[in-house]
């Protein structure tokens, strides 16, 4: 579309939306796909540390119970019991005592070793190695108290709070309590059993996963990945999880810390960042969100070119049409129900309004000119005219004129066809007695410089044509032809039949026309007013023969369309003019 | 000679027309010319035309008029229309009339001479009984007639299209008989009779100081030209002498 040039059509606009809204969704979708990844991420990494803590802090909470049941054992034990009892004890008591309790011992795997203490300073032990006992730190009160204030109750320490080491240095974990004697309830020594960190170690494996680390509540290394023990914090001494980001070689790395209750040891765990959280459903239901989208937008747009764009196309393009034909004629495209069809038929209604205001507009400039030409014809008076040209005409012949009779006839004759009112179109036949009558008298006047010839098919004698068209046309070739030429002239009228067409064409052997002479006479603009001026005096509009431009757009009228005149020229040689009359007017 | 008769309010019509058209050629002449339909009507009887042309344009009884009566009772009249154009089409509307041919004017002689050719071909094949001179029919009653026509004439003489022909149909007669009849017992023929009931009616009234077009129309020639010349014939004085002679 012509129109359409230079401006965004509602179709590319309409696409041009679509794809913004496209990419807006795509980069929205991106972002918050990473977004909710790294959300999802860490709360998976939360979740996997969690599991993993509450699985190594439970498995070692329940060791650690069983292992705390079992000291009640090795308490009770009669041994054990007897040896704490006696007041002199022997070393046959201390190896009783040790053979009740390896029994307790032997039972438990992880176990390292078992020390019961008299109040007096003696002690047996039992165990897997050679140890180290600070029987100093042992008298000072703060570590005596730390274990007599929980009044036979269990504590967990460390090494027992440094009172012994393994001779080879490995860390043991301690069950410290008083021992009370069940019958007279006093103090009677305190029992320090410990157990080894393969405890912990099965712990760890017991999860399956290497990313874990036991440490103390001093930050020393107990079990598992070794490397870990230097990210300990003291804000993991608590009995909730604490979670917090590190920086590892450039990586994020999660690691999350967490105090086993009631004990010192602080288990660790390192996510691993480089599994894939991100769920597939969640992948596949954000994929198959934007391939929704994407369909359903695309089906909005082809929707919206059906329905809208391509119907207003077709309007356009139909109107544009009916506008090139030169008449306002009904649409006829086939436009959907909607307020398209209601566009539609509002614009036909509009059309047959606006006909039938053209319809109005053209009966009244029709009766305006009719009565122009009434008034005319009233000022012309023809029954004079005719009368006086009889009168004249007996003058001449009862004085013996007969060639100013002949020429009153001729001239009678012409006006009479000339005048005649009432019709708009005539018969061709009329037509060419008008042009004889007309050339009989100009010959009158110019001699034998005019020639005529007819050529006319009789098929075509009856065709209606408009009155007048070919008189304009035959004296515009008398006064802008031959006349001007200034020798003798041919005027040739032919008429025939083609195409069911009838063709009428006035040549003259004349000056010929210029080729922007026959432009200006074939142009459709609308004359400029300076000859719309001269044209509008119906007067000399008729006395002048109408002008031949006049006569062209009166032939264009009649046929309605703006084809049916052709002018073919050489100057100096030739003009000649064709009418074209299409047979729907026959 | 077929007779021809010109019927124009138009003098220089009828004379060109008689001027230049070649009636011996046609074998005919132009034998009687009326200025209107009324005038027509009164004279036709003595003119007795196979052929009459009718302008139609013509006043107080225009040739429309004119062509239904004399359609009527001359009905072998070959009449041939003249009009200008602007009538034309009202002309053919009156397609009832038995017209022989429409012709435009200001006339053309050969659109003349090819349609009167046409008469003399269709006169010569079909020789028709004139519309005057049926004298075959002749069968003479015993009892004249004429007193009781003269006595008609008295009573009907102001009935504008009263004439010879008119009134033989009316009495059951031959026109030429009746014509003959009556110049053989009053001396005069019908319409000398006819006009001197009309001028001696028209000569009282013209005492009483009536306008010539009023009396016209009374006595039965509403064309005040027409009725002047008659009073003139008749009289020797133009209307308006004769009231002031009276004075």
């Amino acid at each position: 579309m012509d129109t359409t040039k230079g401006k965004k059509t509602l179709n590319q606009e309409l696409w041009l939306l679509l794809i913004t809204v496209l990419a807006m969704f795509v980069v929205t979708f991106v972002v918050s796909s990473a977004f909710i990844s790294q959300k999802e991420r860490y709360d998976y990494e939360i979740r996997e540390s969690e599991t993993m803590i509450n699985g190594v802090s439970g498995s070692i909470s329940s060791s650690i119970g069983t292992l705390k049941n079992l000291s009640r054992l090795v308490m009770l034990n009669d041994a054990a019991v007897k040896f704490l009892r006696a007041k002199e004890y022997t070393v046959g008591d201390i190896n009783d005592a040790r053979y009740g309790v390896m029994d307790v011992m032997n039972a438990t795997s992880n176990l390292d070793s078992i020390f019961i203490f008299r109040n007096d300073g003696g002690y047996m032990n039992t165990g897997k190695g050679r140890y180290i006992v600070d029987f100093e730190l042992m008298e000072d009160y703060p570590w005596r108290n730390n274990i007599l204030k929980e009044r036979g109750g269990a504590i967990i320490m460390v090494n027992a709070g440094g009172a012994i080491t393994r001779r080879n240095e490995e860390t043991i974990i301690t069950i410290a309590r008083a021992i009370y004697d069940i019958n007279s309830q006093k103090l009677t020594g305190i029992l320090l059993m410990n157990f080894s960190t393969s405890m912990l170690d099965e712990a760890i494996n017991s999860q399956g996963d290497k990313n874990l680390c036991i440490v103390t509540s001093d930050g020393e290394y107990l079990s598992g990945d070794e490397g870990m023990c230097g990210y300990f914090a003291t804000e993991f001494l608590t009995d909730t999880i604490v979670h917090k980001m590190v920086d590892i070689n450039g990586e994020k790395v999660m690691i999350s810390g967490y105090q086993i209750p009631d004990t010192p040891l602080v288990v660790m765990s390192f996510t691993d960042s480089n599994i894939n959280v991100m769920s597939n459903t969640t992948m596949y239901a954000m994929l198959s969100m934007v391939l929704v989208f994407i369909i359903a937008m695309i089906l909005a747009a082809n929707f919206i070119t059906r329905n809208i764009t391509k119907p207003i196309a077709d309007l356009t393009g139909a109107i544009e049409l009916t506008k090139k034909s030169g008449y306002l004629e009904k649409l006829n495209v086939k436009v959907p129900d909607n307020e398209i069809g209601t566009l539609s038929d509002s614009y036909n209604g509009m059309v047959d309004h606006v006909n039938q205001l053209f319809g109005e507009l053209i009966e009244k400039e029709k009766s305006v000119q009719r009565a122009e030409m009434d008034a005319l014809h009233e000022q012309i008076k023809p029954h004079f005219l005719y009368n006086t040209l009889e009168t004249i005409g007996y003058m001449a012949l009862s004085d013996g004129a007969d060639d100013v009779h002949e020429a009153l006839e001729t001239l009678g004759s012409f006006y009479r066809n000339f005048l005649s009112k009432g019709e708009h179109d005539i018969p061709l036949s009329r037509e060419i007695s008008i042009i004889k009558d007309y050339l009989a008298i100009q010959k009158l006047r110019y001699g034998d410089v005019i020639n005529d010839e007819y050529d006319i098919a009789d098929n075509v004698l009856d065709w209606q044509i408009p009155k007048l068209i070919l008189q304009p046309v035959v004296e515009n070739s008398i006064y802008h032809g031959i006349r001007l030429k200034g020798e003798e002239g041919l005027i040739k009228i032919t008429g025939y039949e083609e195409d069911g067409d009838l063709h009428l064409i006035v040549y003259d052997s004349g000056l010929g026309m210029e080729q922007d002479v026959i432009d200006k006479m074939l142009s459709t603009e609308p004359k400029d007013d300076k000859m719309e001026k001269e044209h509008s005096d119906v007067a000399k509009h008729l006395l002048s023969g109408f002008g031949l431009r006049g006569t062209i757009e009166r032939v264009r009228y009649f046929c309605g369309r703006d084809d049916v005149v052709k002018i073919r020229s050489e100057v100096g040689e030739y003009a000649e003019i064709e009418f074209i009359i299409p047979s729907r007017h026959n | 000679m077929y007779r021809v008769m010109l019927i124009d309010d138009e003098e220089s019509a009828r004379k060109l027309m008689k001027a230049s058209i070649d009636w011996k050629a046609l074998n005919m002449e132009v034998v009687g010319e009326a200025a209107s339909g009324i005038e027509a009507i009164n004279i036709i009887d003595d003119v007795k035309p196979d052929i009459a042309f009718v302008d139609i344009s013509m006043p107080f009884m225009n040739g429309i008029e004119f062509t239904e009566i004399a359609a009527k009772r001359y009905p072998h009249l070959i009449i041939i229309i003249m009009t200008a154009f602007d009538e034309f089409e009202y002309a053919r509307k009156c397609v009832s009339l038995p017209v022989f041919e429409y012709m435009l004017k200001p006339i053309k002689r050969i659109e003349v001479t090819e349609v009167l050719q046409k008469v003399k071909t269709q006169l010569d094949v079909n020789p028709r009984n004139s519309d005057y001179d049926n004298d075959e029919s002749g069968n003479e009653p015993d009892e004249s007639p004429v007193e009781q026509i003269q006595n008609y004439i008295k009573e009907n003489y102001t009935d504008s299209k009263l004439n010879l022909t008119e009134i033989s149909e009316m009495f059951g007669f031959s026109s030429s008989y009746l014509s003959r009849k009556f110049k053989q017992e009053t001396g005069m023929n019908f319409v000398e009779y006819l006009t001197e009931c009309r001028m001696e009616k028209a000569k009282q009234l013209a005492v009483t100081n009536k306008k010539m077009f009023a009396v016209a129309n009374e006595v039965g020639i509403p064309d005040p030209n027409y009725f002047g010349r008659c009073f003139k014939k008749y009289t020797g004085l133009s209307y308006s002498d004769y009231a002031k002679s009276v004075e």
